[in-house]
């Protein structure tokens, strides 16, 4: 049987273990943040993978796209670019041999691959793989079109992936009244760097992954689909710095 | 039960604040405050030592410290010598694609000298529009370069550059 001096002091035990519950309550909110590694199960960074590449917006000093990439497939020099594969997705490619020896001339790549994809749904993409050991094969782009006489504009894009992270590249939007025609050719292009290791060493070889297709709606859109089609190659991103 | 419970705030109290703090990477200081300038510096100053540290940065190749003059979402327009025909323009949007440009079309050129010139400063409020004379080696074009700079933060942070703006003599 309660008496009247009892009561009050229930209502503070009552009190003092609410208070005692919620803070323990908020113990794991606190350190969840520092044990969330261990817990998923992140890989390190340092972890031997020969399907992981650093991908970066340019080949000269590193920028703060940086990022550790894995890859279904091999995007570096000791393989064959050709071993990429041909049908991932709804994407078919096939083949098509660079006949502009100029090109080959000019860049003197060690590799190099040309590749037009096709979804389902009609839409194609032009894969572009070059790979070499010095700047030379590595002109970029937009230099190119301008240099032929194109307008563009250009800007940088991240392309979430499907484990996570988001991959950078840099996109342009080119157009060009061909002779003859009436309405404006347009290219929307994607690209990036790939280094088989984090030295990024010109002698270790790296990889331009470039992508080329007409636009299909905005800018973004075609974009959408440019992510559509990398994804299938690379499936998790880890930002390196910045 | 009382002194049961003081222990026991008193170690979660400890535990929660002891922890460490998330980690957090502080940001590069941006614009004129990445540049040694003094608190006493008027805007004017502080404008002008922007524009002449980019042009010191550009021929110096010192691309982080060049890309730090620029705000977030900034951009650099070519107005190809046509002002009134904005159709022909060329655009490097964000901070990525003016690096870009920087690395791949500014420094393969090696400019020795690129300064700005004749500097007219129209500042309204926190946003500064600025005419300048292109500079760079022998080119010289008067007006044909226009920057606008924010204030954010007490820091003069580059916004945009349009440049070629002087029409092309026919």
């Amino acid at each position: 049987m309660l008496t009247e001096s009892s009561q009050p002091q229930r209502r503070s035990r009552v009190r003092q273990v609410a208070v005692l519950a919620l803070l323990l309550v908020a113990v794991p909110f606190v350190y969840l943040p520092q044990i969330e590694l261990p817990l998923w199960g992140q890989v390190s960074v340092d972890q031997p993978n020969d399907l992981v590449y650093i991908a970066d917006l340019d080949f000269w000093q590193r920028s703060n796209r940086e990022t550790r990439v894995d890859a279904v497939a091999h995007f570096d020099l000791a393989h064959d670019l050709n071993n990429v594969p041909l049908t991932i997705g709804d994407w078919s490619g096939v083949d098509v041999p660079e006949t502009n020896q100029e090109v080959m001339i000019l860049l003197e790549p060690e590799q190099y691959l040309q590749r037009l994809y096709q979804n389902s749904a009609g839409q194609y993409i032009w894969l572009s793989m070059i790979g070499g050991r010095s700047s030379q094969p590595f002109h970029a782009p937009d230099i190119c079109y301008d240099a032929d006489g194109w307008q563009y504009n250009l800007g940088s894009q991240s392309m979430g992936l499907a484990d996570g992270g988001e991959l950078y590249g840099l996109w342009l939007e080119a157009k060009k009244r061909q002779p003859g025609e009436q309405i404006d050719t347009e290219h929307i292009v994607f690209y990036f760097y790939l280094f088989p290791n984090p030295e990024r060493r010109l002698s270790d070889g790296i990889v331009l992954f470039k992508l080329t297709s007409p636009r299909y709606g905005s800018v973004q859109e075609t974009l959408a689909i440019h992510r559509d089609f990398i994804q299938h190659f690379f499936t998790r991103a880890e930002k390196r710095n910045g | 039960m009382q002194r049961c419970f003081a222990v026991v705030l008193l170690y979660l109290w400890l535990t929660v604040s002891c922890s460490s703090a998330p980690e957090q990477k502080t940001l590069p200081p941006i614009g004129s405050c990445s540049l040694a300038t003094e608190s006493t510096t008027s805007d004017q100053e502080a404008i002008g030592r922007v524009l002449t540290a980019e042009g010191e940065l550009v021929v110096e190749q010192k691309i982080d410290a060049l890309m730090n003059l620029w705000r977030a979402g900034a951009t650099i327009t070519d107005a190809k010598n046509t002002p009134d025909k904005p159709d022909d323009d060329q655009t490097w949007l964000d901070k990525d694609a003016i690096r870009h440009r920087y690395v791949r079309i500014v420094f393969p050129g090696a400019p020795t000298q690129a300064d700005p010139k004749d500097l007219q400063i129209d500042i309204s409020d926190e946003r500064a529009i600025v005419t300048a004379t292109t500079n760079i080696g022998t080119e010289i074009s008067p007006g044909g370069d226009r920057w606008v700079l924010v204030k954010q933060n007490g820091c003069w942070e580059i916004e945009s550059l349009t440049y070629n703006l002087e029409a092309q003599q026919r």
